[in-house]
């Protein structure tokens, strides 16, 4: 059985410099804005919780601002640092391989929400304890696996151990 | 001439950010109908819309004056901005 590990919901979302979802929200839920055009990023922190020992997945709960066809692509990468890594976090991102979701089919009315589980076969070999970073993306720029207008709203993210 | 692959995609992209962004039809249909338009535009549209300028104000007005009469007349039939 599943193990729900952590929540990554919009306020708690970290924000790039650049190309970033706009925080906004529908019908009062937070949610983040993902482009239909530009690739969008956002990050968050955590501490890989004690027991963790399992693949990993993450499950995205997203709804569409408008499209009713076509389909959309998320991205998701881990960043995994142990205690004592040399990993100097003033000038480095250490993000492993990204894992795609492969093209997804929205939901036939814009509103309605669906959830993508994707497998993170690329997970940084994090381990209990690790600061933990994720990013999330929708590969908007990507003509053959997203083709859906218009914005893409996530909901909120769910890191899921198997 | 027609409108570069870049504008027509900026158009394109412009639409998707407005709450007139089509829903039902997908971002490659999307930019087939702003390739048409423009095509159409070049070909068509624009001969016509001049030829429909009465004289003498048809030499008169400059292309600039003409277009943003068309741009508010279209506004104010469909109210799109």
């Amino acid at each position: 059985m599943a193990t729900s590990r952590m929540l990554l919901t919009p306020f708690s979302a970290e924000i790039p410099a650049s190309n970033f979802p706009g925080l906004s929200t529908v019908n009062a839920r937070p949610v983040l804005a993902f482009d239909a055009s530009t690739q969008e990023t956002a990050y968050w922190t955590l501490i890989a919780p004690q027991g963790l020992t399992g693949a990993l997945s993450c499950v995205i709960t997203y709804m569409m601002a408008s499209a009713t066809s076509g389909n959309v692509e998320l991205e998701v990468a881990v960043e995994a640092i142990t205690d004592a890594d040399a990993t100097d976090l003033d000038a480095t991102a250490s993000f492993g391989t990204v894992n795609s979701s492969g093209a997804i089919t929205v939901p036939g009315t814009a509103g309605y929400i669906d959830q993508v589980s994707v497998t993170l076969t690329n997970a940084d070999s994090v381990a209990a304890g690790d600061l933990l970073r994720i990013s999330i993306s929708r590969d908007a720029d990507d003509g053959t696996n997203d083709t859906a207008t218009g914005d893409m709203y996530l909901l909120i993210a769910e890191l899921r151990e198997a | 001439v027609t409108l570069t692959t870049e504008q027509r995609r900026a158009l394109r992209e412009e639409l998707m950010r407005t709450g007139d962004c089509p829903g039902a039809i997908t971002k490659p249909q999307l930019i087939e109908v702003v390739d048409a338009l423009d095509d159409w535009w070049e070909a068509t549209g624009a001969a016509a819309a001049n030829a429909a300028i009465p004289q003498p104000q048809r030499g008169i007005l400059t292309n600039k004056q003409k277009a943003r009469l068309f741009v508010m007349l279209l506004d104010a039939r469909y109210k799109v901005t």
